[in-house]
């Protein structure tokens, strides 16, 4: 009992490390490498970090590169498609159309059955002929 | 163990559980295979020591959904100082980036 607990201490320590690390770093922590003293310092929250990067060299070099479209005439061919579908709608179609054939021949012999009924029956009592069959 | 030709490898919290020197090791031999075969490791690490931040070639820093910096890791520090933050000789580089944006990783 004891050494679960224990173990689950120590388990917890070593995964909660870095919440911990969060709570010891604070806004506190700023001030200290704040490096022109003669002026005052203020707080400078991420936002402020994030729009002075866009106006650094570094950042302006990578705003001009993402800024640039990709000219699409230099990649691989194949490297984007521009159909919605692989195939075309005649070849679904086809697709379609075979697989409800294959369908048809697999229950052929419900059909074939049907058929024969119905053929058998329509000369005798109409009224008979009321199938509800579900084949697929 | 990385198994196929991949160009491009995310990951995320591979030093979870290891001391710094496997960290070290690991981080360097990606880092070698990556030069090597020309590709791409975006890795996400909590607390490197100043060794194996060293060893990256660009540094993304994120806080708050927002990109602080992306770019080259020398160019960093320049970036700090020119908000107007210096870093202290013999302070790892790494603790500083996260006391100043008071985040929890790199």
């Amino acid at each position: 009992m004891t050494l679960t607990c224990f173990a689950l201490f120590l388990f917890n320590r070593r995964y909660y490390t870095h919440l911990f690390i969060r709570q010891v770093t604070s806004r506190k922590d700023q001030e200290q490498y704040w490096s022109d003293k003669d002026k005052p310092y203020t707080f400078i929250t991420v936002r402020e970090f994030a729009e002075e990067f866009q106006l650094f060299h570094v950042g302006q070099k990578l705003g001009d590169e993402l800024g640039t479209p990709f000219d699409t005439s230099k990649g691989h061919p194949a490297a984007l498609t521009k159909n919605k579908y692989g195939v075309s709608r005649k070849e679904l179609l086809k697709a379609c159309v075979s697989r409800e054939l294959l369908l048809m021949k697999r229950n052929s012999f419900v059909y074939i059955f049907k058929m024969w009924q119905v053929n058998t029956n329509r000369s005798k009592k109409p009224y008979l002929i009321i199938h509800r069959c579900y084949l697929h | 163990m990385l198994v196929g030709p991949a160009r491009a490898l995310f990951m995320d919290e591979i030093s979870t559980g290891l001391d710094s020197s496997t960290t070290f090791q690991m981080i360097n031999s990606l880092r070698q295979s990556i030069h090597i075969l020309n590709g791409t490791a975006l890795i996400s690490l909590l607390q490197p020591t100043p060794e194996t931040y060293d060893l990256f070639d660009d540094i993304i820093l994120l806080s708050d959904g927002q990109i602080v910096y992306q770019g080259p890791r020398e160019n960093v520090l320049e970036f700090f100082e020119h908000v107007g933050f210096k870093c202290p000789e013999r302070k790892g580089v790494a603790d500083f980036l996260q006391e100043v944006l008071f985040l929890s990783f790199i």
